[in-house]
């Protein structure tokens, strides 16, 4: 009887495998998350910010620096120029001519995604300045997500220069952001192997380490 | 090849009589055999269809499993960036311990705004970097959920405003008869607080309460010395010591100051290597004990004679003579030859020699204030110009204030961190007595056995969420900073005896305004406040001018008090309380961590027990486990027997701080499954309460009595570890035991420092060592003969590295997942035993056995020398466990940790936790390595030796623990 029962629950087992094997012909490739480029809360771009205005990758990323985590920026580090800059340069710039055809004061102008800065940090563009109570936080969607046993530090592939688009991609050309590379371990070690051999571009007269403990403890 | 050892070392009872059952526990490395019903069918042999069928399951599994996509995560970022707050980022803070009352300096590590992990203070003049495995396991006691986290007024909640307003009125009709009882507060500026508030009533008092009293030692030297001191033992000044029944190194008075200094006066390192001489007397076998040089087997009730003894033989030398010692009984069991040379060793080392006993009887402290009197000790090895501060208990004082709450002279008491319902030998009279009080307040984190019965019950700050000051010795001052927001509602005693006589203060402003008008003018030199206190805050610790005191000048006239007689008559067996490294006096009872720490000699976790002599078990016919009625004048407790190699036949020993009531919340502590069992039943609790049995002796509270033992006819075994992961030469091999000990003399060591290291066999390799470490080649190194097996380092490895807790019935299975185990080892007979401690962590061999057998390279060597083990590549064959020869892998029944979300929050994010099916072991704390690599690579410098401290080596008190780099030629490891 249970002979009969595991028989049963084994087919049932295989013919789902084998569905599930159909649908994923590289196993190799489950799970990661090569083109992710989900919708962020807020459509902020890398393109117009890192690219046109060419600010540094390390101005808001500052944590890749100095230790492990990159970190996406605090809110007060776009209000360190969102303070002023309210909305895009045409938007202002019409309100500006239209101020002027309708002979009256600037009205302050935010961009609908500006404004939604404002609300996560709780700033009034009318009074610049800040409310007493700020808003719900912005919810950014991980784009670039290793698995919980991964260690990576940022720093140690800063310190051995490293370039930011080795492993991210253009991202200045980016206007949403998305994952470029497969980020899988493979991947890793073709570099690291390259590095040790010589052969990159990248960093000159490094170790990169192959050992598992560098990145999994 | 080399020499026949005749010291035969053995882990325990069953090891040395070789019984069936600890025969069985060497066959295989896992407790349970094999499922292999599953695979045959049940009739033996593997079919062809069964081995199909185990091989579909496992295609199968496999299959669904890996076709999971990756959750979607969100990142959330902070609103304002502050400074030094960077997410991921660990940031370190000076505070002082809570866990007891030797205030020792720690450090406590912050990643992104909680406490994670505390290490010792390196700076800090007493601990001086070292933490018992109490103050290690205080961070996860923070998150307990079930701390108290709003006050309650007559058993309902309530808010502060109603019990501030209704202790407030009720304090203003009141004249006279407040009583504040308290642990030992240290705090100068909390005892200013409790003075301040008293001093508004008449006919009131502080009454300092310690559940472990040492109020003996500080009575004593009122009539010796004039002045009622604890003094301040130098442990680190002392060549030759004599102990009695003092556990110093394990939980009496400073036990990781101590340590230090002990730890100190025994090492080879340097010029001219010296061990020092300590002697102890004692009835039960304690850390301390088995640490000594010559331990000698006494009741307590000889530890007054012994001591006379060594008096006697001391004022002959000195040609003085002590009127006091005729009022005490001078016969003693031990041989006059013994007591000469030891006293011949004491008066050798004079200034430079060390008596101490942990008996709490004012005569005998008399007496051992004398003894270290003629020595001239006082000034050298005891310092009382300038005393401890740490215990202040004063045993008399509580005494009278129940008989005044029984006579209704007391009209309200505050009660604050301490819980005398539960360790306090009559607490019942008290608890009687707590009713005839009209406003009872309890100020304390859990709703304890005190709380039970007080009319209003305030929830306390965990040390590590509030702002304290301690003077621990006379002339320094630690200094403790929160490192969280209060997780709940609660309070200081400062906050709220400020609350109930004017307004709430912040603590921060009552504890900075004390500073100035007391501490400030203090100062040895001459800086702004501001710079003082930030000085003290971020050194942890502040060194200021003594506390003025009248001068402590021998007295050799003045008469001592009598004796306690402590010899057990006919039939009855001396019981000895003593507290355990883990659970001290019952305070950290909810603690798992300290739960499931082996007791350092015993092995046995999650319970205590009636310790006895191995003739004493066979003459009473009790086997290990068998269940006793411990009996005496305070009640009777029942517990399973444990037998103790090295005990005196006529004593027997009970831990206290067990028996705690609630401790049932941890009946369910392991992981559920279809065999589990409670490791404690609902509504018991993990042990039993032994302080009951005290006595009391002339208003000190003396933990020794007289006892009779009786069998129950029940039995429960105990969940120990000592004969798990028992290293043996199997049976086909000779089955010979190998000793895993190896010793020499420090002559022989000083003639050739290889002596005691001898090779039994012929090296033969299968491998060529040809691989040569050109960077970094780690390795860590023990001494042996400083371990002192405190087992700070388990708990220490155990907060680093995400241990879990499995609790005892996975005990029972040998399923307990500590990275770092220390094997204890007799020597001897039954009676007289030689003990050594051995740390054993996973050793990191090069061409280690395990990686040969791998089938999926989940454990391979890296080009540092570090065995690594990869725990997504593991899938659980277990292989390398069954073939490690030092048994220190560990595998993951289970998925440990699950229940309490909060307790989660303490686990270290800078390594993974280990999910159900994988391989764990001790990694070298490749976190550690890691960071501190890559910070000098920010720094663009090469590491220093020391500049990565892993977690076992950090807090070791004895310094016993090195880790490095052997390639680099400078370092302490090379």
């Amino acid at each position: 009887m249970i002979q009969r029962n595991l028989a049963i629950l084994l087919s049932i087992a295989f013919v789902t495998g084998g569905i599930i094997y159909a649908r994923n012909v590289n196993l190799n490739q489950v799970g990661l998350n090569q083109g992710f480029a989900p919708e962020q809360p807020l459509a902020f771009s890398h393109r117009l910010h890192s690219g046109d205005l060419d600010i540094q990758c390390l101005y808001c990323h500052s944590g890749a620096e100095k230790g492990a985590q990159a970190g996406i920026p605090a809110a007060s580090t776009c209000m360190n120029c969102h303070k002023f800059v309210t909305a895009g340069w045409n938007q202002v710039k019409a309100e500006e001519k239209q101020a002027e055809e309708e002979k009256r004061d600037l009205r302050p102008v935010v961009s609908g995604e500006i404004q939604k800065l404002y609300e996560a940090v709780g700033y009034s563009a009318e009074s610049m300045g800040y409310l007493e109570q700020s808003g719900p936080p912005l919810e950014w969607i991980r784009v670039h997500n290793l698995p919980d046993y991964v260690f990576f530090d940022h720093s140690r592939h800063i310190t051995a220069e490293v370039a930011c688009q080795t492993c991210h991609g253009p991202v200045e050309t980016m206007e949403t952001v998305g994952q470029e590379a497969d980020l899988s371990m493979g991947w890793c070690l073709t570099c690291h192997r390259a590095v040790n051999k010589g052969e990159s571009v990248d960093s000159k007269g490094v170790y990169a380490s192959t050992n598992c403990v560098v990145c999994h403890y | 090849m080399g020499r026949e050892d005749s010291k035969v070392y053995w882990k325990g009872i069953e090891e040395q009589n070789l019984t069936p059952a600890f025969k069985s526990t060497l066959e295989g490395e896992f407790a349970e055999p094999l499922p292999d019903d599953f695979l045959t069918g049940g009739g033996g042999g593997i079919s062809r269809r069964s081995f199909l069928r185990a091989a579909g399951f496992s295609v199968a599994g496999s299959l669904l499993v890996s076709c999971s996509r990756e959750p979607v995560e969100k990142a959330i970022p902070l609103l304002m960036e502050g400074e030094n707050m960077m997410p991921g980022k660990a940031y370190w803070y000076a505070s002082t311990c809570g866990g007891c009352q030797a205030g020792c300096g720690i450090l406590t590590k912050n990643r992104d705004g909680r406490p994670i992990k505390i290490e010792g203070n390196p700076d800090h003049p007493l601990s001086q970097g070292g933490l018992c495995a109490v103050g290690q396991a205080m961070v996860l006691g923070m998150y307990d959920s079930q701390r108290l986290g709003q006050p309650m007024a007559n058993g309902a909640v309530a808010a502060w405003e109603t019990v501030d307003g209704d202790i407030r009125q009720r304090l203003a009709e009141i004249e006279g008869g407040v009583y504040v009882l308290s642990g030992t507060i240290a705090s100068p500026t909390t005892q200013a607080m409790v003075e301040k508030f008293l001093g508004r009533f008449e006919n009131s008092g502080h009454v300092v309460y310690d559940p472990v009293s040492y109020a003996a030692i500080l009575d004593a030297h009122e009539p010796t010395h004039g002045r009622r001191a604890l003094p301040h033992y130098r442990f680190d000044r002392a060549d030759v010591i004599v102990g009695v029944e003092a556990d110093f190194l394990g939980t009496w008075l400073s036990p990781v100051e101590f340590t230090k200094g002990y730890v100190g006066r025994r090492t080879l390192q340097g010029e001219d290597p010296a061990l020092s001489h300590h002697i102890q007397f004692e009835g039960r076998m304690s850390l301390t004990g088995s640490n000594a040089d010559r331990r000698v087997r006494v009741t307590p009730a000889e530890g007054g004679p012994v001591l006379r003894g060594i008096a006697e033989r001391l004022a002959e030398r000195a040609g003085e003579s002590i009127r006091q010692l005729s009022g005490i009984s001078g016969s003693t069991v031990v041989s006059p030859a013994l007591l000469d040379d030891v006293a011949e060793k004491l008066w050798q080392a004079r200034g430079r020699s060390l008596v101490v006993c942990g008996i709490n009887d004012v005569g005998i402290q008399c007496l051992v204030n004398g003894i270290n009197q003629i020595l001239g000790n006082y000034g050298a090895t005891v310092d009382i110009e300038k005393p401890s501060l740490q215990w202040q208990g004063d045993d008399k004082a509580v005494g009278e204030l129940i008989e005044s709450m029984q006579a209704g002279r007391v009209r309200a008491l505050v009660i604050a961190d301490v819980n005398p319902a539960y360790s306090l030998p009559n607490a019942r009279e008290f608890i009687a007595a707590m009713k005839k009080v009209p406003l009872t307040v309890s100020l304390t984190q859990y709703v304890d056995e005190t709380a039970a019965v007080s009319g209003y019950i305030c929830p306390a700050h965990h040390a590590l969420e509030a702002w304290n000051d301690a003077e621990v010795v006379s002339g320094t001052i630690s200094m403790a900073q929160p490192v969280i927001m209060p997780l709940g509602q609660t309070r200081s005693l400062r906050e709220c005896l400020s609350a109930w006589t004017g307004g709430l203060q912040e603590d921060l402003a009552i504890v900075q305004a004390h500073w100035r008008e007391s501490i400030y003018p203090r100062r040895e030199e001459d800086v702004p406040f501001q710079k003082f206190w930030d000085r003290a805050v971020h050194d942890g610790y502040t060194r200021v001018k003594p506390l003025e005191m009248s001068e402590a000048r021998y007295r050799p006239a003045a008469p001592w008090p009598q004796v306690a007689s402590m010899a057990a008559p006919d039939g009855k067996l001396a019981l000895v309380l003593y507290e355990k490294i883990g659970m001290r006096d019952g305070r950290h009872a909810y603690n798992p961590w300290l739960h499931e720490m082996p007791d350092p000699l015993t092995k046995v976790v999650w319970e205590n027990y009636a310790c006895l002599a191995p003739a004493t078990a066979s003459r009473l016919g009790l086997q290990e486990g068998d269940m006793v009625a411990v009996a005496g004048e305070g009640g009777s407790i029942e517990l399973p027997v444990q037998i103790q190699p090295g005990q005196h036949e006529g004593v027997v020993a009970v831990a206290v701080g067990y028996g705690r009531a609630g401790t049932d919340r941890f009946s369910r502590v392991g992981p559920q499954w279809i065999e589990s069992r409670l490791t404690v039943e609902d509504g018991g609790t993990i042990g039993g309460n032994g302080f009951p049995l005290a006595r009391v002796h002339g208003g000190t509270i003396v933990p020794f009595n007289a006892v009779s033992i009786t069998s129950t006819g029940r039995h429960s075994d105990l969940a120990l570890t000592q004969t798990h992961h028992t290293i043996t030469v199997p049976e086909e091999l000779g089955g010979h035991r190998r000793n895993m000990v190896r010793e020499t003399t420090l002559a022989a060591y000083e003639e050739d420092p290889a002596s005691g290291n001898h090779f039994e066999h012929d090296i033969l390799q299968l491998w060529a060592n040809d691989y040569e470490y050109t960077g970094h080649h780690w390795a860590l190194a023990i001494d042996l003969n400083k371990c002192t097996g405190c087992s700070a380092c388990v708990v220490g490895c155990q907060a680093e590295n995400n241990v879990p807790v499995v609790g005892k019935d996975e005990v029972f299975r040998r399923r307990e997942m500590h990275w770092i185990r220390i094997d204890r080892y007799y020597s001897g007979t039954d009676g007289d035993v030689d003990v050594m401690h051995q740390p054993v962590m996973c050793q990191h061999c090069d061409h280690a056995p395990c990686e040969a057998v791998c089938p999926v390279l989940a454990t391979v060597h890296s080009d540092e020398g570090i065995n690594q083990q990869i725990y997504n590549r593991c899938v659980g064959t277990r292989y390398c466990a069954n073939n490690c020869p030092y048994k220190v892998r560990r595998f993951n029944w289970f998925d440990y940790r699950r229940g309490d979300q909060r307790e989660n929050l303490v686990l270290n994010p800078d390594l993974a936790t280990r999910t159900r099916g994988v391989m764990e072991k001790c990694s070298l704390c490749a976190q550690r390595i890691q960071e501190a690599k890559a910070e000098a690579k920010r720094r663009g410098e090469s590491l220093a030796d020391g500049d990565i401290q892993v977690a076992c080596q950090q807090s070791c008190p004895a310094d016993a623990i090195l880790f490095g780099d052997m390639n680099d030629s400078e370092s302490r490891v090379a």
